[in-house]
């Protein structure tokens, strides 16, 4: 897998080199992956690998988008629905499912999303900011739109993707 | 008492002789580097000689601990003479290498026989020789850099040179009261000294750091050891020496890494000891104290300079103060000190007069050769040197724990791999003879890793157990009543992991227990009883457990006393009269249950047992208690051996899969339809032959589709934790089998009844369920 080599490689000039040279390799750069026909950045830096589907053993007492964990290698990693912590309507899953395992905060988390394009540039200005529509769940976790010649991603801020409350839980409360 | 001495000074000596061995492992590389670096660019790399000045000067702390003198006197010299490469600008010359090269050489010798004789007897003239080459190379080259230092008086580091020839000619001017630095500042040169640490500073690494905190901490405890066994039998002054050595190797640590506040105190606690090991002091209860607190003052300073917090002003002065009363207190005996000191001085500046006279030679026929010869001959003895290091083995290594984990980490995943080549599903069906056992052979050998990779986390319990002494003295003291300690079973081995868990708990139970437990020594002998209390802590392996033991032999648990708590505070409904013993001591595990009847500074919050069991169950382990009215308490730790594998049973509810611990299944059964009633908040409750358990569905519990809905279609599981029991409903039991526990991610949060996951033969992730906090669940849902 192609991608999944351009992000070894960021990854091992991560470990090689120092802070200065990391931020110049990883600045600027996003994995796109589609959502329901729509696509979205998340920041390279962030990513460690792309997977396929797999078994997924679901775990009690978990909000809806998180399906549950997978077996990585050993390690045991929580994976969460993209669509459905955008409210997305869910969709069974196929061949083209993927699952992008990023790290935040040294939590690895692995996303499910439709399927995974490419890596990007998208320099700093060529993101405007979101515009600032409350609608749906999902507006709360973009970061940025970033245009690409004539297309648009939606890059996603992760911390917020992952450790942000639900809006409905806070306001049941 | 002098045999155990023997063996005490046994264990000092090999563990002496282990470290020493990794350290000159270490030190005769550097050496190496050091004249390849010079070889090279011409100046010295400033970081090896660092490195070697601080590995020679390890060798001589410990070395002068096991009261090894040759090994002291020759690295105190060259100790000596890479100060001077250190602090000016000297080329270095063939000869200075093979001589520290000799001088390791000879260590390494000396290491041998130190280990099998316990002294280095029949090497002093060996040692006198490189200590007198080491003295005149010395003097050759602090007389270069004399003239060096005249010639650029530029030079940045220019004022320690002087120091050193000033302090030579004082001694050899013969004012013996004087004496060198490394042995004891004075206050003439302290500052010299300050300005020389305030260079140093510059190049502690954390790494230098972290050693110097891990050391002194090692060397505090051993001090303690020592006293609190010298308070015992204060006859025997060896063990004051003992810790006298102790305390002088970390001050020596501390002033050489410049840390002025640690260095002043344990210097003037190693005055006190050294009264004490004189015999001009008696050890009473007040200098014991004052001792023992600078000693946790010496290894919080240590603890705080790693994490680079500062010491707190205040405490030093204070403590600082405290010390110098006790310094002066007697001052009859001090002045003995003084002289008895002062003699040591002279006799140690003795042979150094002599070098100052070499100086003055020197001094006269200057040799500035600066060039740097490659030697074959040097290269020789370094090869030498290092087919000598291969060919003495040493018996430990010390490892990272991290390593350690990754590769424990690693074991499991083998285990894994292995049982899903065994269970290959493309496998099945077919007639394998040769691969079955191949497996079988493969599986053997992983088990037996596995094994070995945990027993290398497995360390003995004694250090934890030897902190307990000075909590019971400490203890002793503050309540005035006489105990005894004994320990038994201090070589049981258990987890790192556990050892860190119960370090807490122990303290709490052995504060209990000498608190409540104990009565004082009045009423001891009025109940005719020793009047001295016993503590005992006994740890031992019992059936996969490790069990520590507390015990005492005080009063015991008041079941009177406890139920009327209790019912004060409303744990319990009713006069509790009809609670069985065990379940009455249960109670005093709960938070906030309290029998004192006034919070002392040591215990009667309520808290102490209530982190006893908190902590014990953290690691699955249970408490169990054996009291008995006027003859003492028992208080049980039970602890599995370790915390990383488990025998565990598989159940299947509908698709998914769950471990239980087989440790708490207590059987499963089939139940008919006449056995079950339904309580009318909808609990079902089974009778398995006339005990009532309540019934947890787990398909209920989790949301999961089942096969079966009927109780009496599907499969019960009477499980149990803390003498709780309940039945689970499961569709049915896969098998038993042994899995390595991992945490479930720290993104979820805790989980309701699940204790941590694990990856199943087929590479798939299966929850553990956590009994206790299952039946908990369940219990809290029936009182709301």
């Amino acid at each position: 897998m192609s991608i999944n080599e351009k992000i070894r490689n960021n990854n091992t000039m991560l470990d090689d080199d120092m802070d200065e040279e990391m931020e110049d390799t990883q600045e600027d750069k996003y994995l796109t992956f589609v959502l329901n026909r729509e696509e979205y950045g998340i920041e390279i830096k962030h990513v460690i690998e792309i997977i396929g589907i797999q078994n997924i053993t679901s775990v009690p007492d978990m909000p809806h988008y998180i399906k549950g964990v997978i077996n990585l290698r050993g390690k045991v990693i929580p994976v969460m629905d993209v669509r459905i912590r955008f409210n997305i309507n869910e969709q069974a899953y196929n061949e083209r499912t993927c699952i992008i395992v990023i790290t935040v905060s040294e939590q690895l988390v692995g996303l499910i999303v439709d399927e995974v394009s490419e890596v990007l540039d998208i320099p700093k200005t060529n993101v405007e900011p979101s515009p600032k529509v409350n609608r749906g769940e999902g507006s709360k976790f973009v970061q940025g739109m970033g245009k690409v010649g004539d297309a648009v991603k939606i890059l996603l801020n992760a911390d917020k993707l992952l450790f942000e409350e639900d809006l409905e839980k806070i306001a049941a409360l | 008492m002098s045999s155990i001495i023997n063996d005490e000074k046994q264990e000092f000596v090999s563990e002496f002789v282990n470290s020493s061995r990794e350290l000159l492992d270490d030190v005769e590389p550097q050496i190496i580097a050091l004249e390849k670096s010079s070889d090279a660019y011409g100046e010295l790399d400033p970081e090896i000689l660092n490195t070697i000045f601080r590995l020679f000067h390890t060798l001589k702390g410990t070395a002068a601990f096991v009261d090894l003198q040759t090994i002291t006197s020759v690295t105190h010299e060259a100790e000596t003479l890479l100060d001077i490469f250190r602090k000016e600008k000297v080329s270095l010359q063939t000869e200075h290498i093979d001589l520290l090269c000799r001088t390791s050489d000879f260590i390494r010798n000396i290491l041998d026989t130190v280990e099998s004789q316990l002294d280095d007897k029949g090497f002093e003239n060996i040692a006198s020789e490189i200590v007198v080459d080491l003295k005149n190379t010395i003097a050759a080259v602090s007389l270069e850099t004399g003239g060096g230092q005249k010639l650029s008086p530029g030079n940045f580091n220019g004022g320690a040179a002087p120091a050193t020839v000033k302090a030579a000619v004082d001694k050899s001017a013969g004012s013996p009261v004087e004496k060198p630095s490394t042995e004891k500042p004075s206050a003439e040169n302290f500052e010299e000294e300050n300005n020389f640490e305030e260079e140093l500073k510059l190049i502690i690494t954390p790494e230098m750091k972290a050693r110097f905190t891990q050391e002194t901490g090692e060397l505090c405890e051993e001090a303690e050891l020592m006293l609190l066994a010298f308070e015992r039998v204060p006859d025997n002054l060896e063990l004051a020496a003992n810790a006298f050595r102790a305390l002088h190797s970390i001050k020596g640590n501390a002033g050489f890494f410049g840390f002025i506040e640690l260095e002043k105190i344990s210097h003037s606690t190693e005055n006190i000891l050294d009264s004490l090991r004189n015999g001009a002091k008696q050890p009473d209860k007040n200098i014991m104290s004052v001792i023992l607190t600078s000693i946790d003052y010496i290894r919080n300073g240590a603890k705080k300079i790693n994490v680079n917090a500062s010491i707190d002003a205040g405490e030093t002065a204070t403590l600082a103060a405290a010390l110098e009363s006790l310094n002066n207190e007697n001052i009859n005996s001090t002045k003995k000190d003084n002289n008895s000191l002062s003699d040591k001085v002279s006799a140690i500046i003795g042979p150094e007069g002599a070098e100052s006279d070499d100086i003055k030679n020197g001094l006269e026929s200057e040799n500035s050769d600066g060039q740097i010869r490659p030697n074959d001959a040097g290269a020789k003895d370094i090869q030498k040197s290092s087919a000598a290091s291969m060919a003495s083995t040493s018996q430990f290594i010390r490892i990272d724990t991290e390593k350690l984990d990754s590769l424990l980490d690693l074991v499991g995943e083998m285990v894994i791999a292995e049982s899903m080549v065994a269970n290959c599903p493309d496998l099945k069906g077919l007639q394998l003879e040769k691969f079955e056992k191949a497996i079988h052979h493969l599986n053997k050998i992983t088990r037996d890793i596995q094994e070995t990779a945990l027993a290398m986390r497995m360390i003995p319990l004694s250090s934890t157990f030897h902190k307990m002494e000075r909590l019971v003295r400490d203890l002793s003291n503050k309540f005035n009543k006489k105990i005894k300690l004994e320990i038994a079973g201090e070589e049981t081995e258990v987890d790192k992991t556990i050892i860190e868990q119960i370090s807490d708990p122990l303290v709490h139970v052995i504060r209990n227990s000498i608190d409540h437990g104990l009565e004082s020594n009045e009423e001891r002998v009025k109940a005719g009883k020793p009047s001295a209390g016993t503590i005992r802590i006994e740890a031992k392996h019992s059936a996969g457990e490790v069990w520590i033991i507390i015990e005492d032999d005080g009063r015991g648990l008041n079941r009177e006393k406890i139920i009327k708590k209790a019912v004060e505070n409303s744990l319990i409904k009713g006069d509790g009269s009809e609670l069985k013993d065990e379940e009455v001591w249960k109670l005093i595990f709960e938070p906030g249950f309290s029998t004192a009847e006034k919070v002392s500074n040591i215990s009667g919050r309520g808290v102490g047992m209530d982190v006893v069991r908190r902590n014990i169950e953290k690691i699955r382990g249970r408490v169990d208690i054996k009291t008995q009215k006027d003859a003492g308490t028992m208080i049980i730790l039970r602890i599995p051996l370790t915390l990383a594998i488990i025998d565990g049973m598989e159940i299947k509810v509908g698709s998914a899969r769950y471990i239980i611990p087989i440790g708490s299944i207590r059987q499963s059964f089939k139940t008919m339809h006449d056995k079950i009633s339904h309580t009318p908040d909808g609990t079902e409750i089974v009778n398995v032959r006339g005990e009532l358990l309540p019934v947890i569905r787990l398909h209920d519990m989790y949301n999961i589709k089942s096969l079966y809905t009927k109780l009496e279609e599907g499969l019960l599981i009477i499980v149990e934790n803390n003498e709780k029991k309940c039945c689970l409903f499961v569709d049915e039991l896969i098998g038993q089998q042994q899995i390595v526990i991992k945490g479930l991610s720290n993104y979820l949060g805790h989980v309701r009844g699940v204790s941590g996951c694990a990856i199943m033969g087929d590479g798939e992730v299966s929850l553990i369920l956590d009994i206790g906090d299952l039946i908990s669940s369940v219990e809290l849902s029936a009182t709301a």
